[in-house]
């Protein structure tokens, strides 16, 4: 079995490596890797020619000698332990048991073995980072060795015993673990406040409580799926090749605590409506990466551009408004081409008007440097503006949206002249910072949108 | 009266040829089998109708007057489908899923509940309505979404390999389903591996081989599928 296991292992290390190698292949050729080479052992040696350590490193090596200087400080370090492994038990499991390591265990050899295995191959590599830490704090730090040896063994033996409750604790629900972590906390905290040993040996018995706890049931009531699907995910997230690839490794998803209220769960009012807020609400969660790296994009041109020139202000909010029409648009079409939705038939009317309220709810934090810039540069006029820019950005949007319904349905309405109005007006918004009359044709264009709009509404009914 | 009509419909994906012009009529109250190996195009035709998947050129016509390109919208409110792999969002119930189809379809809200209570009661899924797709087994989740494609009542239903995953009472009701819907005038396309079960429901049947039509007819005229490896 250990054959097996290590030949998984070595398999697994080769493959990885072989990925760094493709990604360093791809990001450094050969000649500015020598330099990136050559740069770094260049100042390696002229730092050990010049003999001296750095003021930062300086003061680093004197605050570890500190540390070891006094023995409080390595028991508080044994106060947090817990806290750190109960913390990741959220989400790690401690002991990785991956689809690899499950397969295996399909073949004649014993799950629990395995798991023994990938135990002590966490404890030997825990030991080895010790270890290491513990030799470059000898030779860098004036410490005595039998306190630094005590303090890497003893904490070595505190991991390899709180590796179990992370593992059992790993299994519990979301709120046992935030509530033994808040209890812990608080143990800690009034420990350090008070200084008071009945607080430290309540702790202390806590965590032995839990240690005893782990290892009596390690493997009882043990979902074994949810730790594959776990460790698959901590073992082949490599960020720096999900970077290059732009593939993300997604963790398993476990729904957030909000889906598992009983409000949540109930059934909707029967109209379409409701059901397309609430879809809105879960594509907005997944999407909220790419939400806010726009979002925090378009602030920062408003922010940063506008700083110069009333004119550049104009022009930064001008292409805010198409980018994040634009930006919405993109959401729209995916979410309704995308998994279910896709194969649904659509309710437009009830469709635009949940995905308006999104959209504005979306957008409105770029109103706060464009009002701050549109009081600064328009003064008085500012308000006439900042109303101007978001009817345009209804407009901009609306037309976009019958767009892509008219693309979708030749029936729906659709006119191009009312998608030139929208650009004319995206215009206007850009240079009536600086011509101020402008914005008057502006609201003439609007006024003739909604006009135009009112009309077609009451033809239709 | 003709509920679908599939003209000259050809689909690529990355470059390569799935469908190569196919063409068939489903007439109303009328059940279609696909048949074909695996690979042979079957899901990627109804993935095709459904427009899941864009065709490259062809027609697909709903009622003679709604066309997929020229009136999408309208084309899907006339169509239903059950893909082979259950196709719900991990973040709603199944009920909230049941509703949103119901909602989707327009469907009348007493009609909704008494369809549903049928159907939640023939796929013996009681005492599971608000739990999450991934809270319930393959089969259980092929039964959400088998009651989700039946509920409404649409002029053409698709159907990926309708038995998979299901059990022996839930085929049975299943069956049931489709013959009520077929008496109803409902337009059935389905394919499966399971051929003896549609005895007495299919009509007629399309082979295809490679993306192409290689015989059509009656469903009493369908022997069998050839091992791909046999000559011809």
């Amino acid at each position: 079995m250990i054959k097996a296991y290590v030949w998984l292992k070595k398999n697994r290390l080769m493959k990885k490596v072989k990925l760094y190698q493709l990604l360093l292949s791809l990001t450094f050729d050969a000649v500015s890797l020598f330099y990136l080479l050559a740069l770094v052992g260049y100042f390696a040696y002229s730092w050990i020619q010049v003999g001296e350590i750095p003021p930062f490193g300086r003061q680093i090596i004197d605050a570890v000698a500190l540390f070891f200087h006094d023995v409080q400080n390595m028991q508080q370090v044994f106060l947090l332990l817990p806290l750190v492994y109960i913390a990741r038990s959220l989400k790690h499991p401690g002991v990785l048991f991956s689809s690899s390591e499950q397969l295996l265990s399909l073949l004649p050899y014993a799950r629990k073995k395995l798991w023994l295995l990938a135990y002590i191959e966490r404890t030997v590599q825990a030991c080895f980072i010790l270890a290491l830490v513990a030799c470059c704090i000898y030779f860098l730090v004036p410490v005595r060795l039998l306190p630094l040896v005590l303090f890497a063994v003893g904490i070595w033996l505190m991991v390899g015993l709180l590796l179990f409750v992370q593992w059992k604790l790993f299994q519990s629900g979301f709120l046992w673990k935030v509530a033994i972590l808040l209890v812990l906390s608080l143990l800690s905290g009034v420990y350090v406040a008070l200084k008071h040993q009945a607080v430290y040996f309540l702790y202390v018995t806590v965590v032995f409580a839990l240690m005893v706890y782990s290892i009596a049931r390690i493997f009882t009531h043990i979902d074994w799926q949810k730790v594959v699907n776990a460790s698959d995910f901590l073992v082949w997230n490599m960020p720096l090749i999900s970077q290059a690839t732009k593939i993300k490794i997604k963790r398993d998803k476990q729904l957030a605590l909000l889906y598992r209220f009983k409000f949540w769960k109930a059934e909707f009012p029967y109209q379409i409506e409701h059901a397309y807020h609430r879809l809105w609400v879960i594509y907005v969660e997944k999407q909220i990466g790419h939400i806010l790296q726009m979002t925090l994009a378009l602030l920062l041109l408003l922010a940063v551009v506008s700083y110069f020139r009333p004119f550049y202000f104009g022009m930064a909010l001008g292409l805010a408004i198409f980018i994040e029409t634009s930006f919405l648009m993109a959401l729209f079409k995916d979410r309704l081409t995308f998994d279910l939705l896709s194969v649904l038939p659509w309710d437009m009317k009830a469709l635009r008007k949940s995905f308006a309220f999104v959209a504005m709810l979306l957008s409105f934090v770029l109103l706060v440097p464009a009002s701050v810039y549109a009081y600064v540069y328009l003064k008085q006029w500012s308000i006439f503006y900042l109303v101007l820019a978001i009817l345009t950005f209804i407009i901009f949007l609306n037309v976009k949206l019958d767009r892509q319904f008219h693309v979708w349905d030749r029936s729906h309405p659709y006119a191009q002249n009312m998608e030139v109005l929208a650009y004319v007006l995206v215009f206007v918004v850009m240079f009536s910072v600086v011509f101020q009359w402008g914005m008057l044709l502006g609201y003439v264009l609007c006024a003739m949108y909604f006009y135009k709009m009112m009309r077609h509404r009451a033809v239709s009914q | 009266m003709i509920n679908l009509r599939v003209e000259h419909v050809t689909t690529f994906l990355d470059k390569k040829k799935l469908i190569d012009n196919i063409s068939f009529v489903v007439k109303k109250g009328e059940v279609l089998a696909l048949v074909g190996h695996n690979g042979a195009g079957k899901s990627t035709l109804l993935k095709t109708i459904m427009n899941v998947l864009e065709k490259q050129s062809g027609q697909i016509v709903i009622e003679e007057t709604y066309d997929q390109d020229e009136h999408l919208l309208q084309f899907k409110e006339r169509i239903s489908y059950l893909p082979e792999e259950p196709m719900l969002l991990s973040e709603l119930t199944c009920m909230q899923h049941f509703q949103l189809y119901g909602m989707s379809y327009k469907m009348n809200e007493t009609t909704f509940h008494e369809t549903l209570e049928r159907d939640v009661k023939g796929f013996d899924l009681t005492e599971k309505w608000d739990a999450y797709p991934e809270q319930l087994s393959k089969g259980m989740r092929q039964k959400v979404q088998a009651i989700c494609a039946l509920l409404p009542d649409v002029p053409v239903l698709l159907i990926d390999e309708p038995f998979m995953g299901l059990d022996v009472y839930a085929k049975a009701y299943m069956i049931e389903r489709l013959e009520e819907k077929k008496a109803r005038g409902t337009s059935i396309i389905l394919t499966t591996h399971q051929l003896e079960l549609l005895e007495g429901i299919a009509d007629k049947y399309v082979l295809l081989q490679d993306g192409k039509v290689t015989s059509a007819g009656p469903i009493h005229e369908f022997t069998t599928i050839k091992r791909r490896t046999d000559d011809d």
